[in-house]
Parts: C-alpha cells; structure tokens; sequence
C-alpha cells in the first residue's frame, strides 16, 4: 500500500495579520496551491490513497468559495482521499461538514473524497483505516478511545491497519506554540499511543503539530504542506507530506516530499550602535537574498540608534516591508541623539533656548532609571523631534 | 551667595590680615604694591581652587616675607546657611574644611570640595590640571583680573568666561523670559504649530491626526467586541445544534425502538406468563428440601468449627493456668519473703523510734532540770536579799520607838516657847535696876542678906532694902506691877518649857530639834526600805517549796531515764548550758520526726507486701478452680466433637458435603430468580392497561420528535447563517486591526506628548 499522509492544510486560514489586502491574498492563494503540488506528488509517486488527518480547514465555517476550490483539487487527485475533521474544523453538526454547500458540490468536484464522521473501521481493498474524528468543538476526551474496546480478531489480516487521528500525544504536546502569539488555543484532547495495541496496528497517520514529528515506529506528523506561522524551533521542518509503504505487520517506510513554497524566518537583533546597521542588513540579505513576495519574517529588535542611524534603520524596514509578504515587529529600536548630535543642539551659542531646552531633555533623561520606561521614552522622542525641528531649515 | 568675612596668613606681603566685607559694597584701597590684587586673587583660589592643587596658581600665593605655607580662610553665605571654609596651600598636601554654622557638621578633602561646588553652582573646584584653562573664568559672571581690563570677554567667545552660568544669572534676573535667538523662535514657532495641530487649548482638536486615531482605536475595539460577540453566538449555536441533534439521535435510536420493542413483548408476554408460574412453582418446589439439607449441615457444620475453635482455647488456657501454678510456689514464697523483710525493716525502724523518744524525753527533763535548777538559784537569791530587808526594817523600828515622840510642830511650841522666855528675861533686864554699896557705916541688907561694900546688884523684882536697922526701903525696879506680871510670865513660861522638854525627855530645845532630826532620817531609812515585808516574802518562799519539789521529782524521772542517758552519753558527752540541751534536743526531735516518717513509709510497705501476697494467695486459689472447670470443659467439648463426627463424618467431610448442597442451592435458588424475573418482565397483570401507557409515551416522543426537528432546523439555519460571515476569520482581522490602530495612536501619542514637553 503506498500513501500519500498529510494534514493541517488550513485553508481558509485569513492571515488577518497581514494588513495588505494582496499580499493576504497571495498567502491564501499559496495554500490553495499547496494542495495543487500534492494533486503533483500523487500523481509522480503512484499513490493509492491520500490521508488527510484533520485540519484541511482553518476554521469550522470556511468560506463556500474556498470550499468549491479545495473540492476541485481534490478531485483533480483521482484516487480516494480520507478526510477527518480536526480540532479547527469539526466535525459538529452546523459546521462545514454539514454545510448544504459541501454536500451539494461533492458528489460532482470530488467523488473520490470520503469524510469519516464516524468512529468505525473502514474497509478498504489494501487497508483498514481506523478514523478517529473529532466531532465537538470542546472536546477533552481521547478520540481513540474506541480502538481500546476494538475486536482486532474481527479485522482482515490480510492488509495493513491505518490508524487516523488529529491531536496531540501524551508526552508531545502537539499544538504546544508557547510564545507563538498567533496560535489559535484549541481544544486540549489528548491522544494516548499507549493504550493502543502496536502489534494490531501498522502506521498512525496524526495531524495537528505543524512540524515534521516521528513519534515511534509507527507513528508520524507530517507537518503543514505549506507553512504558516512563524516558529520558534530553529529545525522544525515544515512544508512537506510523507510518502508512506505499508505491509501488514512491517515497519511502515516513510519519506517526506517537499511542497512547501513560502518561507516564515525569525529574527532577533539588538542594536547597540550605528555600527551594527552593516551588520543587520547583511543578516536580512541572508534570509531573503533576492526573493520578493516569498518571505515572511519575524524581527525581534532592541537596543538604540543615533537619529541617523535610526533614519537608515527605518528605510531598511520600509524596504523590506514592500519586498516580504509580512514583516513583523517585536520590540522597539529606540533612536536617541548620540554624542555629536546632542552637541549640535545643546552646543548651539547662537541659540540658546533651543541649548538650554536639549539640555534639560538631556539631564531628564540621563535621570531616567529605566531606558524603557515611557517617560524615559518620551524624552528621547522630544529630543529627537527637537533634533527634527532644529536641524530641517 | 554673600562673602562675610576672610582672614589671609602668609599669603605675599600678608602676614595676617582680618577682613570683614559690609552687606552692601566694600571698596579696597591703597597704593601700589600695597596687596589689593593679592587679596583678591587669594579669595579667587580659596573659592575655585582646590587645596591640594599644585603649581604656579598656588605658588603665586606663597609669600617671601612670611614663614609657613598660604591660609585663607573664608566665612559667607550661601543656600540660606553661613559657611566657613578654609584652605591652605601647601601643594599636593593642602587641607580644605567646610563647615556649617546651622548643623556644625564640619567636611575635609573632596567631600569638602564637592560640597563647596554646589554651594558656588558650578560644576566642580578646579584642579591643577585646569587651572591654566578653567580657573580664569570662574569668578563672577564678568571677572575683569588685573591688566586684561581692556579685553573683549564678550568679543573673545565663551569659552573665556562663564557663559552658562551667566546666562542663566541674566534670565533668572531678568524674568522667565528666555534669551532667544531667531532661530530659536522658529522652533518654538513650529513645535507651537505641531501642538496646535493636534490640539486646542481644551484639549485633542477635532479631526486632528491624534483625534482620528483615538476614534480609529475606539473603532478597532468595538469591532473586535463586535467579532468575540459573532463568534461566541456562533459558538453557542453550534453546540446547541450538536445537543439537539444528540438528542434526537437519541430518541429515534434508543427511546422509541425500546418502547416499541416492550409492547411488542407485551403482547407476547401474557401466554408465556402461565408457563413461567407453573415453572416457577416447580423451581420452589425442587429448592425447598435442598435449602433445608443445606441450612442443617451448615449449622453442623459451623457446630464443629466452634467446638475446634472452644477446645482449641481451653487448652490454651490449660497450659497458661498450669504454668502459671508451678511458678506460684516460689512466687508465694518470695512474697512472704519479702513481707518478712518489711516486718524486720519496720521492727528495727520502730526501736529506733522509741530510743529516740526515750531521748527525747531524757532531754525534756534535762533542759527542764537546768532550767528549773536556774529559776531555784535565782529565787534562793532574791529571798536572801528580801530577809536581809526585813532584818533591817526591824531594827530601824526598834530605834525608832527608843527615841521619845517628838513632831515637828511639838518643837516650833518648844522654839516659840524658848523664844518666849528669852524676851521676858530681856524685858526684866531691861527695867532690872543696878544697886551698888559704895560705903556704909551701917549694915546694909538687901532683903535681907548682907551688902558688902563694893558689892553691886541688879535688882529685877523688889525687893527691901534695910540700911542698918533703921531704914527700910523697898525697891521696885520698872514700876512694881510690870515688873511682877514679867515675873509671873517668866515663871509660867518657864515651867511650861520645862515641862514639855521633860516630857520629850530632852534636855533643851536644841536636843530637842536633835532629836527630831534623829527620828526624821530614822524615818526616812524605813521607808526606804520598801520591801522585806512578810507579804512578799510567803509567796516567794512557797515557790521555792514548789521548785524543789519538781527538782527532786524530776531527778526521779531522770533515774528512771538513766539507761537512755548513759547510751547518749557514750555517744556524745552531753552538755551542760540550756541553750545546747535544747539545740540537741531539736537536733534529736528532727531526727525522730525523720524516723517516725521513715516508720510510716515501712508500714505501709508491709501492708502493701501483706496485700500483695493475699492477694496472690487469691489469685492461686482461683486459678487452681478455674484449672478444674478448664479441665472439665475440655473433657466436655472433645465428647461432642467425637459424638459429631462420629454421627456426620470428619469435618473434610462435612465441608465437601456442604460446598455441594450450596452449589446444589445456588443453581436452584438461580432458576428460580431467573424464572422470577423473566415472570415480572413479561407478565403485568394489567396488560391492557400497560399497552395504553405505551402507545401515549410513543405518541409523546413522536411530538418531542418533531419539536427537535423544527428546532435543529433553526439552529442549523443560525449556524449557516454566522457560518457564512467568517467568524473566526473575522476576530483575527479584528485582532490585527486592534492592534494596528494601538500602535499607531501609540506612537502619535508618544509623539504628541513629545510636543507637548518641548512647548
């Protein structure tokens, strides 16, 4: 048996986030697109059957027109595809699954598409598939605590056992995105491999962690097919779908194929002086080097800079925010008059008010005990403003 | 800041020089050469100068006719409080000292220095190292130094004088209003414009960019309130629809077809009823003989498990009586033992109690004796000296009674009679008349004794005078009458004096007085001697009686007590003064009152011992009955266990046999509950009304059916409804756009606030 193993594709997924109308397009699109690359690997690979383990939608109640395109990829896949809900999308009556719009159109865009909403074996001509949906919005219990009770003897030996699950394993906390502001909080079911039989079961297909996981022998996350948040772990793989062999009563074969497209990077910099502005800028060309509209990045800034230096800083944020799809920011670069600019107000003979009000900014602010507090804040701004003021004829 | 006063040692041409500045102006004078600049330049380096500083600004101060390195020392005013701050120079070892008049608190070294710069407000004492640039400038805010009186300061930059500080003098002195240059007002003019941009003065203008942000962020949380709201209404929705929909479920899968399934066994169920009596009748039947087989060998069973379990714990109890009869010979004789011990220990504690009350009592009687010895001694005493007393009362008395009785107005008669007497004689001397013979012829008689010549006589009474015979005269001296009644007053006095004299037997009136002094100090010896009568003495001597009679019964008791005294005094020789017997004496009463509680602790030793061995002596006895009874009950329990098993086999046996009638029961007792049951399902007797009951539920779920129906349809539409606006989609746009709108009306703020500083 030879399967293609996916999951959280998301679709649907809005990327509020993004402010610009187009580039938010772009990335719905590219998910969409996604979708068509697999369509591709099935195609190359000879594959019998798709799984989709939960999360194909974003959200409960997608949009009908993203409905209708997810339903005409799928059918362009050919051979049978198994979806189960997720926690994003579940399977609860009045949500997608239900929608009049999906029962309408699937029959004719994608006949092969089979939703599992029940918690029953699936009989297959080269497989069992073991589904287990998750059919409530909050939801703590284990949807595979059916398979506990399961007559495995009642099971054709014959072909290999495919377990079917979205959630989070004991031991692994699957949606754990601490520090990932953006995570949508889930509900918290957990799935529990060790109470399952591993001699009655061939390969667990999970969904859930956005990341490629191996959690035993037999049991895998493929990860997002297209990425779609930024993560904290520098080896977190993503962008893929697992190519999977299986025999009854073998270690599955697995091997991840790349479908991924849009890069999500991360990026921490403190600035402590106009001399680290070179340095920056070389980092930046690193990650997205050449490439437009394909990256995301998530920059974590610190420290100060000159008004100049802050004025560079600022065009290379604004350069980068018309050449990435998102550009967020955490932190704040703080500009402050360094030495020679403060010179230029407070040094100024001609002018005393504006010398002796640089001054008073100066002396306030170096009282500050703490650089980050809004008053000490206020001050640097009025510096700098008065620097603005005093400078620009 | 005001200078008061300064005082220069040894500074140039100043040996010592005292300066006190007036409140108002103080000019210097003097020609030249004269130290008018020293004296400045010294105040110049006291103020701004640090003391330990080095080179030529200091050794400009040293003086070439003056000993000793240059003091200045400075009194002024400043920051409300009166200073005084010395200085000497003396290269890098020079000494400052700061002090306050207020507080007293006296400073040295760069705390001094530091404490110096702020009271003269500038940024600090100048050292060597500056000396050349900085110090020139400090000074006033125009300093104009000896010869550089034509120099531009102004003309020559800043940097040649105290711009800073001068500035700030001007504008203090001058108002608020800050010394501006045109530059500075067009940025004054555009920060204005910048403020005003955003705001009036009531506050955030209308329309203006902050105005519009704070409206933008306003908008941005109601919207994302308004999403939360959407996306909750589509939650609640959404789970109603699932608890309908598991409702109905419910009711169409479980409910109706289990009614549906009872009433088809109702009518099934009245036929199988008559078969499922008569079967049960028959299971009752079979069960009754087996229940009572298996209760009877059950009781026999449990029988001969308690007779194993009693004749078990007799002998228990048989061994336990009988150990402890062989030990209870030797036990009792250990207590008797002991009890023996305790009488012994009590007897010997009881003779020493008796040998200590014995001397107890020796030593009662001795102290008595000692002191009785004494009181006698000192009776003996005091009799003697109250006989001697009455020996003496009773001479005295006789003495007294010897002398004649004379009192004291007795002897003044005797006196006023002697004195009496004495002027009658004196009376008749005084008319007595002196008859001298000068010279007769004739025989001359005086009354009738002859008259030599040459003799004289006085004549006091009359008296006859015979010249010869012829002539007879009669004299009568004073007249004769007077002269006769002093005769007879002489006489009668007389005779009275000598009659009281005799009868006081007393020569004359002198012996007399003599005499009653006699009896006076007679008199007086007596009533000195104030006792010594009879009446004290009887009472004084029947207590002597008494005492001796003690003395001697308390030797009596002593003899009696003497074996007890010789052992005390082979002990201890036994004193003699009171105070030691009675020491001794309580030194014994203590230890007897130790013994008599050693005694009584020894009493009830032996009644505890006496106890404990009846005590035990009881327990012997009941347990040698209680060993009988034992022995009887065991002979009595093996009987019927032997008659038992004999009549129903061992207890293996009797177990086996009874598992088997349970079982036996078991399965019957099964058949019957089941038949039972199977009976109380099927059968009511009232089936007919059941059936109604049924079909009215049925009916019921079916309306409840449909209710859900319409209800699940509504809901669905809810949820399709919202389902179609994105929910989900539309908090996180909310989100984004919240946090949009807070970052940019933070940073305007930020900077409006800015503006509002710089104005």
């Amino acid at each position: 048996m030879r399967l293609i193993h996916t999951a959280d594709w998301q679709i649907g997924k809005p990327y509020g986030t993004v402010a610009d109308e187009q580039k938010r397009f772009r990335l719905q699109q590219e998910r969409l697109a996604a979708i068509g690359r697999i369509r591709d690997v099935v195609r190359s690979q000879a594959v019998q059957l798709v799984l989709v383990a939960g999360d194909l939608f974003d959200s409960p109640t997608p949009a009908t027109t993203a409905v209708l395109e997810v339903l005409e990829l799928i059918g362009a896949m050919e051979v049978p595809v198994l979806v189960i809900p997720g926690n994003h999308d579940h399977g609860a009556p009045g949500t997608v699954w239900h929608r009049d719009d999906f029962q309408r159109h699937q029959g004719h865009l994608a006949p092969n598409l089979r939703l599992l909403l029940e918690r029953q074996p699936l009989l297959l001509d080269g497989a069992v598939v073991l589904p287990c949906p998750l059919l409530r919005n909050q939801d703590s219990s284990d949807p595979t605590q059916w398979l506990r009770d399961l007559d495995w003897r009642s099971l054709p030996a014959d072909r290999p056992r495919i377990v079917l699950a979205h959630g989070g394993v004991h031991g692994f906390g699957g949606r754990d995105y601490a520090g990932d502001e953006e995570a949508q909080a889930g509900a918290n079911n957990r799935i529990d491999l060790a109470a399952l039989p591993p001699d009655q079961i061939d390969y667990i297909a999970l969904g859930d962690w956005h990341n490629l996981k191996q959690v035993s022998d037999q049991a895998w996350y493929p990860g997002t097919p297209e990425p779609d948040r930024f993560d904290q772990g520098d080896d977190n793989q993503r962008g893929q779908v697992l190519l999977v062999e299986l025999q009854r009563g073998a270690v599955p074969e697995v091997s991840p194929l790349p479908t991924g497209r849009i890069r999500w990077h991360n990026l921490r910099f403190r600035f402590s002086g106009d001399g680290d502005l070179d340095r920056f800028a070389r980092q930046l060309e690193q990650l997205t080097g050449g490439r437009v509209a394909r990256d995301l990045l998530r920059l974590e800034v610190g420290g100060s800079l000159s008004l100049a230096g802050h004025r560079r800083y600022q065009q290379l944020l604004d350069d980068l925010q018309n050449r990435l799809l998102r550009l967020r920011i955490k932190g704040e670069c703080q500009q402050a008059p360094e030495a020679a600019e403060l010179e230029q107000l407070t040094a100024r003979a001609a002018d005393p008010l504006i010398a002796q009000v640089a001054q008073q900014l100066h002396h306030r602010l170096s009282r500050q005990s703490d650089p980050e507090s809004d008053e000490a804040g206020r001050l640097r701004t009025a510096l700098c403003e008065l620097f603005h003021f005093a400078t620009d004829r | 800041m005001r200078l008061l006063s300064c005082q220069l040692q040894n500074v140039r041409l100043h040996g010592d020089l005292d300066l006190s500045f007036s409140p108002r102006l103080t000019l210097i004078g003097g020609p030249n050469e004269s130290g008018k600049s020293t004296l400045v330049e010294a105040l110049h380096r006291a103020l701004f100068l640090k003391a330990t500083a080095t080179g030529a600004p200091v050794e400009a101060l040293q003086s070439r006719l003056h000993l000793g390195q240059p003091v200045v020392q400075l009194a002024f005013e400043a920051k409300g409080d009166s200073w005084t701050l010395r200085k000497r120079f003396s290269g890098s070892s020079g000494q400052v000292s700061l002090q306050a008049e207020s507080s007293g608190r006296q400073l040295t070294g760069p705390v001094a220095e530091e404490l110096l710069a702020e009271l003269l407000g500038v940024g600090e004492i100048v050292g060597s190292r500056q000396a050349g640039t900085v110090l020139p400038s400090r000074w006033a805010h125009l300093w104009v130094r000896q010869g550089a009186s034509g120099d531009d300061l102004l003309a020559a930059g800043k940097g040649s004088y105290d711009f800073d500080r001068l500035r700030l003098q001007l504008e203090r002195s001058g108002g608020a209003a800050v010394q501006q240059s045109a530059h500075d007002q067009r940025v004054e003019q555009r920060i204005a414009e910048a403020v005003a941009e955003n705001f009036t003065s009531r506050g955030i203008r209308r329309h203006s960019p902050l105005y519009q942000r704070e409206a933008a962020l306003r908008a941005a949380e109601s919207q994302l309130a308004d999403a939360l709201a959407c996306l909750a209404d589509y939650e609640s929705a959404s789970e109603e629809l699932a608890a309908i929909s598991e409702q109905l479920k419910q009711l169409q899968q479980r409910e109706l077809p289990a009614l549906q399934q009872r009433q088809q066994r109702l009518l099934a169920g009245a036929e199988a009823a008559a078969r499922l009596d008569a079967a049960i009748q028959l299971a009752q039947q079979t069960l009754e003989p087996i229940r009572l087989r298996h209760d009877a060998a059950q009781q026999r069973f449990q029988q001969c498990q308690a007779l194993s379990a009693e004749i078990q714990q007799r002998r228990q109890r048989l061994a336990q009586l009988q150990t402890s009869a062989a030990g209870a010979q030797n036990r009792e004789a250990e207590l008797e033992a002991a009890l023996q011990q305790r009488r012994h220990n009590l007897e010997a504690l009881t003779r020493q109690r008796h040998a200590l009350e014995q001397r107890q009592q020796l030593l009662q009687r001795l102290v008595e004796r000692t002191s009785t010895a004494d009181s006698l001694q000192r009776l003996g005493r005091e009799l003697e000296s109250l006989r001697q007393a009455a020996s003496q009362r009773q001479a005295l008395t006789q003495q007294l009674a010897a002398l004649p009785t004379l009192s004291k107005p007795e002897l003044q008669q005797l006196r006023q009679l002697e004195q009496q007497l004495r002027d009658a004689r004196t009376r008749q001397q005084a008319i007595a008349a002196g008859v001298t013979l000068l010279r007769a012829d004739q025989p001359v008689q005086l009354d009738g004794q002859p008259l030599q010549v040459g003799d004289a006589r006085r004549l006091s009474s009359v008296v006859q005078l015979q010249v010869g015979d012829g002539v007879l005269l009669e004299l009568a001296p004073g007249g004769s009458q007077a002269l006769e009644d002093l005769e007879r007053t002489l006489h009668s006095t007389g005779e009275q004096l000598g009659a009281r004299l005799a009868a006081c037997g007393a020569a004359s009136v002198e012996a007399a007085a003599e005499l009653l002094e006699q009896r006076t100090a007679l008199e007086q010896q007596l009533a000195a001697l104030s006792s010594g009568t009879a009446a004290e003495l009887a009472p004084l001597e029947r207590q002597q009686d008494g005492l001796l009679q003690r003395l001697s019964d308390l030797d009596a008791e002593l003899q009696e007590l003497a074996a007890a005294r010789q052992a005390l005094e082979q002990e201890q020789p036994l004193p003699q003064p009171l105070a030691d017997l009675q020491a001794l004496q309580q030194q014994i009463a203590r230890t007897g009152k130790h013994t008599g509680t050693a005694v009584q602790a020894a009493e009830r030793d032996l009644e505890a011992a006496r106890s404990a061995l009846q005590q035990f002596q009881q327990q012997r006895l009941s347990e040698a009955s209680q060993l009988e009874v034992v022995r009887a009950e065991l002979a009595d329990r093996g009987q019927r266990l032997a008659q038992l098993v004999q009549e129903h086999g061992d207890r293996e046996g009797q177990a086996a046999q009874l598992a088997a009638l349970a079982q036996q029961r078991q399965q019957a007792e099964a058949q019957l509950t089941g038949l039972q049951a199977e009976r109380a399902a099927a059968a009511s007797q009232d089936a007919e009304r059941e059936q109604q009951r049924l079909q009215e539920q049925i009916e019921a779920l079916n309306r409840r059916q449909e209710e859900l129906l319409d209800q699940r349809g509504a809901a669905k539409q809810r949820c399709d409804s919202i389902s179609s606006l994105d929910p989900y989609a539309a908090v996180e746009q909310a989100r984004l756009q919240l946090e949009l709108a807070q970052a940019d009306h933070r940073q305007l703020q930020r900077l409006t606030e800015a503006h509002q500083l710089l104005q």
